[in-house]
């Protein structure tokens, strides 16, 4: 029992790990903003909980357990709520996703546009 | 346990605290590193907001992990304010720059010019 718990413990820590780590090179290497909020909150909306739940696992019943559950309740509330902010505070500042070339052949390009896609 | 996740408790145990709670504990600080650099270069405000999130999340982490492996246990009441006063500043800086001018980049990131 203490075993499978020590190893369902483990997994949770390494998947957290990855995902921390690939949310990073995704805030890193995306080339937007709004791909970069969408690298930055979906991994990081997972990691932590996952991190939390692999270190609660480990623990034994004392109130360190309650309050890291407390911190992974609260992270996974605010989280993709601070996410929300950011992307609706960039869209009402003024920055707009950055289309592929698809999505600019289907609309009408005006002239601006056609001059940002050359340069 | 496989005879990797014994080496790998070995190479950890010599600092003090579990294999796989060490290991989450390097993931944490390269991300961290990751979003400094966003910080750093990220060519407008909300990209350093972003990655200042992202590196305050990762710090209610790495206190939470590193006090439970150092067995400090009071650190957890600290990664809980953390989260909190790092929600709460996001939310506030982020209404602060919503219809604020002052947030263009200098680079082509798809701004209206």
């Amino acid at each position: 029992m203490s075993d499978a718990i020590d190893m369902l413990s483990g997994f949770c820590l390494l998947a957290g790990s990855v995902l921390c780590i690939t949310g990073g090179v995704g805030l890193l290497r995306l080339p937007d903003f709004f791909s970069r909020v969408h690298a930055a909150g979906l991994t990081e909306t997972l990691a932590a909980p996952l991190l939390l739940t692999g270190l609660s696992l480990q623990m034994e019943w004392s109130l360190d357990l309650f309050k890291v559950l407390m911190i992974l309740i609260l992270v996974l509330a605010t989280n993709p709520t601070a996410t929300h902010a950011m992307a609706k505070a960039a869209l009402h500042g003024g920055y707009e996703p950055k289309l592929g070339s698809s999505a600019k052949t289907g609309s009408a390009g005006g002239p601006e546009e056609q001059e940002s896609s050359k340069a | 346990m496989s005879c990797a996740a014994v080496t790998w408790n070995a190479a950890f145990c010599a600092w003090g605290c579990d294999g796989m709670i060490g290991a989450a504990i390097v993931a944490v600080l390269v991300t961290m590193v990751l979003a400094l650099i966003r910080a750093f270069e990220g060519p407008s405000a909300y990209d350093r907001m972003l990655a200042a999130n992202l590196f305050g999340t990762k710090t209610v982490l790495l206190i939470a992990l590193g006090g439970h492996a150092l067995s400090w246990h009071s650190f957890l009441d600290i990664a809980l304010l953390y989260a909190l006063v790092n929600f709460a500043g996001t939310i506030a800086v982020m209404r602060f720059f919503e219809y604020s001018d002052l947030t263009r980049d200098q680079g082509d990131d798809g701004s209206r010019s």
